[in-house]
């Protein structure tokens, strides 16, 4: 019980970089979002996904524009703003020295 | 066998068990419930309905119509419970942290598009669209083009590029980039109701239609659709042309009568002023013109665009109307002050004055330079000099051209030349005075008479119907040379004859 809490919090402070991940370089609407996230197992539920979009959006780290699908109701593309690549870089690095740290202290 | 209802999410409509129906809407409940205190919140639903309406299309197909109890179960098991993934106390307080930011944070700006406006088209959209390009109001715009066609005259070919160029705008998204407004979640889904009311009330007026009409009827209807329209076209033209005269005539105080001075034609005022004795009428008189002009030219914009571009304003009617109005009073105005000098042309009299009475045969030249007018009155001739003006104004004096004369019988054995001056006003003092004031001499030359072309009367006796008519009578059996063609007296043809210039009563 108690681990997995701490696996659930552990995801979802990940998760925010991995959105940010994967939308540098290429936009993409939320299914597209969904389906890498839940390729790399990352994600459980995709409802988790709508409010971190609409927080990192809010923080100016990401903005959309609408486009109309050939099937369906228009699509929301969302894509990394300048502070949003700003912050990934950022993030990146504190993760790639993290990861070396746990993978330090862990073995 | 299972009751099923049709919902929309997102503008796209689904068949739905009313079992699950009621799940789904369990669940968006809880949703909302469990959001209510998060910012974002109806953007996270939309983000969420979005969602749901990719899920249950992937789950429908050619051989599955409705959604069951199964798919909604399966939908919301792949969002999640919102339990699962909202953190009330993490979204509150970083909600707080966040809320300015929040608020300054604006939508991105769509860059505008130009498209073909179809809801508002009258031909192919082209106008309404770039009414709303340009942010003008789209009668302006129709306005321009119609100038645009009639002073270069490159406005239809413009109007047709534009057309096969310009695409549609065919969704939500394109009618918002026309409108230059942000794509936002709250414009879309303005633009999808917009679109909704905009087809169910064509919709209702076609099945109205239906109903009233059959199809040679709707026939008739389009071509009377079409004849207003060209009524229409025809009104608003006639307006553009007229409003251009009247610049030109009132305020352009141009020369615009055949009336030649010294200093160039006449004005079409100053031309009235050789009508009327008390200027104070003309005024009146131009007023009134002044009224019908305006008003005329109003009236015929207004129902030429009124019918042209079907418009409804009620607005659009009044103005016609009182147009109409006004006009009316500006003809009754008319009528009065053009009654008055009306009154100027009741009487008519004419003075006779004997030039010649001789046993010797004579030679009667005319002076008629131009026989390209030719008018034939009686058996004389109206010379008309083929000037460009009517009249001539010299030392101010009224010269007009055109002597009318009559070959006749002579009663006696005498040759007989005879003058009449003729001229009209309200009482006979005042038309015998004016006739009185003709001047017009023949010229005698030896035996040769010049009859010459034109005859003068002061300028301020005003124009009342001022002519001259030359009588030349002819002895039986007798001849006279004339250097012009002569017309026999009706009914005596055969007592007349003409071999070269010499012509002989027989």
């Amino acid at each position: 019980m108690n681990a997995e809490n701490t696996q659930a919090q552990m995801r979802k402070g990940i998760l925010e970089f991995c959105i940010l991940s994967i939308l540098k370089g290429k936009e993409a609407y939320p299914s597209e979002i969904l389906e890498s996230l839940k390729s790399a197992k990352l994600i459980v539920v995709e409802g988790t996904l709508y409010p971190l979009l609409t927080r990192l959006k809010n923080m100016e780290l990401l903005s959309y524009r609408w486009e109309e699908s050939p099937s369906g109701p228009p699509r929301k593309y969302y894509s990394l703003t300048n502070d949003g690549i700003e912050f990934h870089t950022e993030l990146t690095q504190t993760w790639t020295e993290l990861s070396s740290a746990v993978n330090l202290l862990s073995k | 066998m299972k009751k099923t209802i049709s919902i929309h999410i997102k503008g796209i409509n689904f068949l739905i068990e009313e079992d699950a129906y009621e799940i789904l809407k369990n669940y968006m409940a809880r949703l909302a419930e469990k959001l209510s205190n998060t910012k974002g919140k109806e953007e996270i639903i939309e983000d969420i309905e979005l969602r749901i309406v990719e899920l249950f299309t992937a789950s429908l197909s050619s051989r599955k119509e409705v959604i069951e109890e199964k798919e909604v179960n399966e939908t919301i098991s792949t969002l999640g419970e919102p339990e699962q993934f909202i953190d009330e106390e993490s979204e509150g307080t970083e909600q707080k942290k966040e809320s300015f930011n929040q608020e300054n944070s604006s939508f991105e700006p769509s860059e505008k598009r130009l498209y073909r406006d179809m809801d508002r088209a009258s031909i192919a959209g082209v106008c309404s669209g770039l009414a709303l390009y340009l942010h003008m109001d789209l009668i302006i715009v129709r306005i321009l083009f119609i100038l645009f066609t009639m002073a270069a005259g490159f406005g239809v070919p413009l109007y047709i590029i534009l057309w096969i160029v310009l695409p549609t705008a065919n969704s939500h998204i394109d009618r918002l980039r026309m409108q230059g407004r942000p794509i936002t979640v709250e414009n879309v889904r303005e633009e999808v109701e917009m679109a909704a009311d905009r087809m169910s009330k064509s919709s209702k007026n076609f099945a109205s239609k239906i109903q009233r009409e059959n199809v040679i009827q709707r026939f008739f209807g389009t071509i009377g659709k079409i004849i207003s329209k060209g009524i229409g076209g025809f009104l608003l033209f006639l307006g553009i042309i007229f409003s251009i005269a009247f610049f030109i005539v009132v305020i352009g105080h141009m020369g615009t009568t055949p009336v030649k001075t010294d200093e160039g034609f006449l004005g079409l005022y100053n031309f009235g002023l050789l009508f009327f004795e008390d200027p104070e009428q003309l005024n009146f008189l131009w007023l009134s013109a002044g009224i019908i002009a305006v008003a005329g030219i109003i009236w015929l914009i207004a129902s030429g665009t009124r019918l042209l571009f079907n418009l409804r304003y009620p607005w659009y009617r009044y103005l016609s109307r009182s147009m109409l109005f006004i006009g009316i009073i500006g003809v009754v105005l008319a009528f009065y002050f053009g009654s008055i000098l009306a009154r100027e042309y009741t009487i008519e009299k004419s003075i006779e004055t004997e030039r010649v009475a001789s046993t010797e045969p004579f030679e009667i030249e005319t002076l008629d330079d131009d026989y390209s007018i030719h008018n034939y009155r009686h058996n004389g001739y109206n010379q008309r000099h083929g000037k460009n003006y009517w009249l001539l104004i010299k030392n101010d004096k009224i010269e007009e051209r055109g002597i009318r004369i009559y070959y006749e019988v002579s009663p006696d054995s005498l040759y007989h030349i005879l003058e009449e001056r003729v001229a009209s006003s309200r009482n006979d003092r005042d038309a015998l005075f004016r006739a009185k004031n003709i001047q017009f001499k023949i010229k005698q030359n030896g035996t040769k008479y010049t009859i010459p072309n034109e005859y003068q009367f002061p300028v301020s006796d005003k124009i009342r119907n001022q002519h001259v008519q030359v009588y030349v009578l002819i002895p039986k059996g007798k001849s006279i040379k004339v250097n012009d063609e002569i017309r026999y007296p009706d009914g005596e043809e055969e007592d007349w004859n003409s071999e070269m210039d010499t012509t002989t009563v027989l």
